[in-house]
């Protein structure tokens, strides 16, 4: 059986994998932040009852730890771009793996859009109806 | 040297991650035409332009994540060009994230300002 001779990527392709990297990197950051700053916003609902609804601190709470979970994910790929980028062969093995693993990322990150379309959405009728 | 070509096991690998993209892409589109509607009925005009911005951002971010999609479409439609068209639609994915950072950090100083509003009765502004 003719072995499947893997494609290696070339110094041109390594640098956009390395900028890509970089930016998941960044992006991870961020939605962690924002996972961080919407735990806060949660507890603090909850504590000074200010919202009207009594779900709507536990609500946000959840939404920061779907944030945060889904910024650890992107870490995963990140670390899976450097690995294609330092070393060599078995880089469209490495590749797909990368992506397997940005696909559940985007997975979570989709969870997390839909649940703000959604409160956007109630917010939106909410408002037209009152 | 000849262009690699994917498998169909890697074909579908990429399929996945394109249909992912193209729900968050339509998830931004919508949220940014809901922004966009609520604009309009805003009668204070700071307000209502800082809306249609914020409706123009999260309408580019649902473009920037829409752009790459194209690339991923070839790569499992097409033969020959595999290699350009994934180093393509990766490069693409990259300014998505760019814009969708730019986003996350005005929702985190929106969120800041939300739980200052609520710990201590004032904004940021």
């Amino acid at each position: 059986m003719q072995q499947r001779i893997e494609h290696e990527f070339d110094a041109y392709d390594n640098e956009a994998l390395d900028k890509l990297s970089d930016g998941v990197y960044r992006f991870a950051n961020i939605i962690g932040v924002v996972g961080v700053t919407l735990l806060g916003l949660g507890i603090a609902a909850m504590v000074t009852g200010r919202y009207l609804s009594p779900l709507a601190g536990p609500a946000i709470i959840v939404f920061g730890l779907v944030a945060m979970v889904g910024g650890a994910m992107f870490r995963t790929p990140m670390v899976g771009f450097t690995r294609i980028t330092h070393s060599s062969g078995s880089d469209i093995t490495k590749l797909m793996s990368v992506l397997k693993g940005l696909d559940s990322a985007h997975g979570m990150f989709r969870a997390l859009i839909a649940a703000f379309v959604l409160a956007r959405l109630a917010y939106f009728v909410y408002v037209r109806l009152t | 040297m000849a262009q690699y070509e994917f498998t169909a096991e890697e074909n579908r690998v990429v399929d996945q991650v394109r249909r992912k993209l193209q729900h968050i892409a339509i998830l931004f589109l919508a949220l940014g035409a809901l922004q966009l509607a609520d604009s309009f009925p805003l009668t204070d005009p700071v307000g209502r332009w800082t809306s249609v911005g914020a409706a123009i951002l999260l309408l580019a971010l649902g473009w920037l994540f829409w752009r790459p999609l194209d690339n991923f479409r070839r790569i499992i439609t097409t033969e020959g060009c595999d290699i350009r068209e994934v180093i393509t639609a990766l490069k693409d994915l990259r300014v998505a994230y760019l814009g969708a950072e730019i986003i996350l950090v005005v929702l985190a100083a929106g969120i800041i300002g939300e739980l200052m509003r609520l710990t201590t009765g004032k904004g940021l502004l």
